[in-house]
C-alpha cells in the first residue's frame, strides 16, 4: 500500500548476554534489523540461535538478569521515536506499549493463557488496559475478535477456559487477544509450531486474512522453512546470536548466499523429490554461545572457511546485491567492508 | 520356511481404553484407540505410520511390541530361527527372550535416557538383560557406539553432556544393541533440529542397509516420511484410511484424508502460489466418533452413504489400499514429483 517504505522498528547492534555459572552467554551479539510498515518480515534459525531473544527483548521480557547493550527504535504511530532498550522493564511506557501497541502471540498457547481465569476475562483484561474502560464495549470488542478468527459461538467461548478449548480454538484466542487492542506490530512466535498440519493450513491463512484486514506489521519467528516460504516477503536467518543473511524470501529460496543458508535449505526433506536420495546434512552441531571464540559463528562447521580468516575475525553484515545481505568473507564486498573497518588489513 | 519374505504380520488389532467415571468407576464408554488395524511389513521394509496428533499411531507402535497390552488381535513376528509367533501369545519369560530381535527407538532423547546411567549403562542395558557377560557388553557397546557416530573414548559420560543429536544416536544405538531385525521408530526426529535431523536419518537409512532392518517409522511430518519409507500407512481415529507404496502415495493419494494432509504442508518453496486445501474443523472426539466414515463432517466430497456405512480398507489399485466410499471414482490432487 505504502510507497515508501518506511521502518517502523529498527534494531541497531542489539546485544544480550546472560551471565551464567559456566560464562557468558551471548544469546545475542549484534543483531541488526529493521522492520518496515505493513511488512512480514521472517525469523528463521535453529533452536537456541536467539529468534525467541529477539522477540523477548523488543517485549522486554526477557530474563532480569539478562544484560542488554544496543538499540531498539520503535516509530510510534504517534510519530515519536522510542527506543525500547532504554526503557525500564517495568515502567509505565512499556506497560501501555505492550499488548498495545505491540503484542506477541507466543508458541504454546496451553502456558500462555492462564488457566484459572475465562477466555473472556484474559482477552477483556487486555482491551480495559489500551483501549477502553467501558465494561460493555470491551467485552463486545472481545466477542467480535473472537468471531473474526473463527471462533464458532463467540459469546459462549467468552466464558469457557482456555483447557476447554482444542489446541487450533486455544490458538485462534490467542490470535484474537492478540489482535483486540489493534496493535502496529504483532510479534507472532512460532504461533503454529504446536499444532497439527491440517490445523496449522487453517491458522496459516487466518494469519494472511488479519494482516490483509489490519494492515500491522508482523515479525514471524519459526524454524519451519515451509511456513516462511508461505508467509513472509522478507526473511532474516540466524545463527549463533547474529543475523548472517537477510533478502526477500523469494531470493534466500532461489539464490541463498550465505553457507549456512545454503546447507540448511539442502538438508531438508522436500516432497515430491524421489525418495531414498542421502539428506545432505550439516556437520556437527550449533556450538553452545558460551565463551565463543572470535570469528565468524559458522566457521566449525562451515565446508568453505577460509583458514585464518573466518576462524579470526567475525565478518560484517553486508549489502552484496540489491536488497540482500550476507555475513561471510566468501563476498568481496564484505572483505571490502571488514577492511575499511580495519578489521582485516590485507587478504590474498 | 513359509512367509520368508514377511517378518511383521499384524491382523485385526485393536486397543479399548475404557472411559471410567465416578467413585465405583463405572464404565461409561472406550475410546478406541487402535481399532481394527491390519498390514504387512517385509524384510527390509520402512513402513511410514502417519498421522495427526491423537489418531493413534503411538499406541499402535508400542502394541506391536507389546510395551502396551492390546486389547484383541494378532501380531506375528518372523523370529531369526523362521519360525513364526504370535507375540501376543506369549508368556513373559518367551517374550523377553524375543525382546533381543525387536526395539524402539523415542521421540525425545531428553526423557527417554536416565540422567543416572553412564553412557556405557544405558548402551549396555539391554545387553545385560538378555544375560550377555560384563566382558562382552563393552566391547559390544563400543563397537555400537562408533557405529552410531558415537566418540567411544565419551562413553563414560552422563546423558547431560551430550546434545541433542547425539543423544538421539545414544537411543540408536540402545535400541541396536541386542541386534534386533525389527524396529519400531516413535517420531525419531522430530524434536531435533533440521540441520541434524538430516544427520539422523541418513544413519538410520545407513543402519537399516548394513543390518537389514525393517522399520515402522511412526512420524507427524509428510516431508519425513517421504523420505524414509517404502510404503506408508495414513491413520485417522484408530484406523488406517490408506496404505499404499510411497510414490502412489504422494503422486495419486486415493483417501480425501490424504489428499488435505498432503495440500496442508507448508512446501518450503515461496513460488508456488497455490492455496491450500482447508480443512474445516478438527479430529473428531475419539471416545465420541462420527457415524459412518470418520473423516466425514471434514469431507468436502462426503455424500449420504458416508455418513451412514463405515467404507472398510479395500484395494484401489494393486498394492494401493484406501478406506473411502469413492476411492476408485474421485480424482484426487497428489504431490507431483519434481
Amino acid at each position: 500500500m505504502t510507497t515508501q517504505p518506511t521502518p517502523m522498528l529498527q534494531i541497531e547492534d542489539l546485544k544480550v548476554h546472560l551471565p551464567l555459572e559456566e560464562g557468558v552467554l551471548k544469546a545475542l551479539d549484534g543483531v541488526t534489523l529493521t522492520l518496515n510498515h505493513g511488512q512480514t518480515l521472517g525469523l528463521v534459525g535453529e533452536s537456541g540461535c536467539g529468534k525467541s531473544m529477539t522477540a523477548q527483548s523488543i517485549m522486554r521480557i526477557a530474563p532480569r538478569f539478562a544484560q542488554m547493550q544496543g538499540r531498539i527504535n520503535f516509530h510510534r504511530a504517534s510519530g515519536q521515536t522510542l527506543d525500547l532498550a532504554s526503557l525500564d522493564p517495568q515502567g509505565d511506557t512499556i506497560r501501555s506499549i505492550r499488548g498495545g501497541e505491540i503484542s506477541m502471540i507466543f508458541q504454546e498457547p496451553m502456558t500462555s493463557f492462564s488457566p484459572l481465569y475465562t477466555i473472556g476475562n484474559q482477552i477483556i483484561e487486555a482491551i480495559r488496559l489500551h483501549r477502553t474502560k467501558d465494561p460493555k464495549e470491551s467485552t463486545a470488542i472481545a466477542e467480535d475478535m473472537l468471531a473474526r478468527v473463527g471462533i464458532p459461538d463467540a459469546s459462549a467461548t467468552l466464558n469457557k477456559y482456555p483447557q476447554q478449548l482444542s489446541g487450533g480454538m486455544r490458538q485462534r484466542a490467542m490470535i484474537a487477544m492478540a489482535l483486540s487492542c489493534r496493535p502496529a506490530l504483532l510479534i507472532a512466535d512460532e504461533p503454529t509450531t504446536a499444532l497439527d498440519v491440517t490445523v496449522q493450513a487453517q491458522v496459516l491463512k487466518l494469519m494472511r486474512g488479519v494482516q490483509a484486514e489490519f494492515g500491522m506489521s508482523i515479525l514471524y519467528i519459526t524454524h519451519d522453512l515451509g511456513v516462511i516460504a508461505r508467509m513472509v516477503s522478507e526473511v532474516a536467518v540466524m545463527y549463533l546470536g547474529r543475523i548472517v543473511e537477510q533478502s526477500t524470501v523469494d531470493d534466500l529460496f532461489y539464490a541463498p548466499r550465505h553457507p549456512y543458508t545454503q546447507a540448511l535449505l539442502k538438508s531438508i526433506p522436500r516432497m515430491g523429490k524421489k525418495a531414498k536420495h542421502r539428506l545432505e546434512s550439516i556437520q556437527g552441531s550449533v556450538p553452545v554461545p558460551i565463551n565463543t571464540p572470535t570469528g565468524c559463528g559458522f566457521v566449525s562447521r562451515c565446508p568453505v572457511a577460509i583458514h585464518g580468516l573466518c576462524d579470526r575475525v567475525n565478518p560484517p553484515l553486508v549489502p552484496v546485491d540489491n536488497g540482500h545481505s550476507v555475513r561471510c568473507f566468501l563476498y568481496p564486498e564484505v572483505v571490502a567492508a571488514a577492511q575499511q573497518e580495519g578489521a582485516v588489513q590485507h587478504v590474498s | 520356511m513359509s512367509h520368508d519374505d514377511i517378518i511383521l504380520q499384524v491382523r485385526n488389532l485393536r486397543k479399548y481404553y475404557p472411559i471410567e467415571q465416578g467413585f465405583t468407576r463405572r464404565r461409561v464408554g472406550q475410546v478406541k484407540a487402535v481399532d481394527d488395524v491390519s498390514f504387512n511389513l517385509h524384510r527390509g521394509e520402512v513402513l511410514g505410520l502417519v498421522g495427526e496428533s491423537g489418531c493413534g499411531k503411538t499406541t499402535l507402535g508400542r502394541c506391536i511390541l507389546r510395551a502396551i497390552e492390546p486389547t484383541s488381535g494378532e501380531v506375528h513376528l518372523t523370529t531369526r530361527s523362521g519360525s513364526m509367533v504370535n507375540l501376543l501369545q506369549l508368556n513373559k519369560k518367551d517374550l523377553r527372550a524375543l525382546r533381543r530381535e525387536m526395539n524402539m527407538v523415542f521421540q525425545d532423547p531428553f526423557s527417554s535416557l536416565s540422567p543416572r546411567m553412564t553412557v556405557l549403562e544405558i548402551i549396555g542395558e539391554p545387553l545385560r538383560a538378555q544375560g550377555v557377560a560384563a566382558a562382552e557388553v563393552e566391547s559390544r557397546v563400543k563397537d555400537m557406539a562408533e557405529r552410531v557416530g558415537l566418540n567411544p573414548g565419551h562413553l563414560n559420560r552422563y546423558p547431560n553432556a551430550f546434545s541433542g543429536g547425539q543423544r538421539q544416536r545414544i537411543v540408536i544405538a540402545r535400541a541396536l544393541a541386542t541386534g534386533p531385525t525389527f524396529i519400531v521408530a516413535d517420531e525419531p526426529v522430530s524434536a531435533l533440529d533440521v540441520s541434524i535431523q538430516a544427520q539422523i536419518l541418513n544413519l538410520l537409512q545407513d543402519l537399516q542397509e548394513e543390518f537389514n532392518l525393517s522399520y515402522v517409522f511412526i512420524a507427524h511430518d509428510l516431508s519425513v516420511v517421504e523420505h524414509i519409507a517404502d510404503r506408508v500407512a495414513v491413520m485417522y481415529i484408530g484406523r488406517i484410511v490408506e496404505l499404499s507404496t510411497t510414490e502412489d502415495l504422494y503422486l495419486n493419494p486415493r483417501h480425501p484424508y490424504t489428499e488435505a494432509l498432503l495440500s496442508s504442508v507448508p512446501k518450503p518453496d515461496p513460488r508456488l502460489v497455490e492455496d491450500p486445501m482447508i480443512l474445516t474443523g478438527e479430529i473428531a472426539n475419539p471416545a465420541n466418533p462420527p457415524s459412518g466414515c470418520y473423516f466425514h463432517p471434514r469431507c468436502k466430497y462426503a455424500q449420504d452413504i458416508c455418513r451412514q456405512v463405515r467404507p472398510e480398507l479395500k484395494e484401489v489399485t494393486p498394492g494401493h489400499s484406501s478406506a473411502c466410499h469413492f476411492a476408485a471414482e474421485l480424482e484426487l490432487k497428489g504431490v507431483p514429483s519434481e
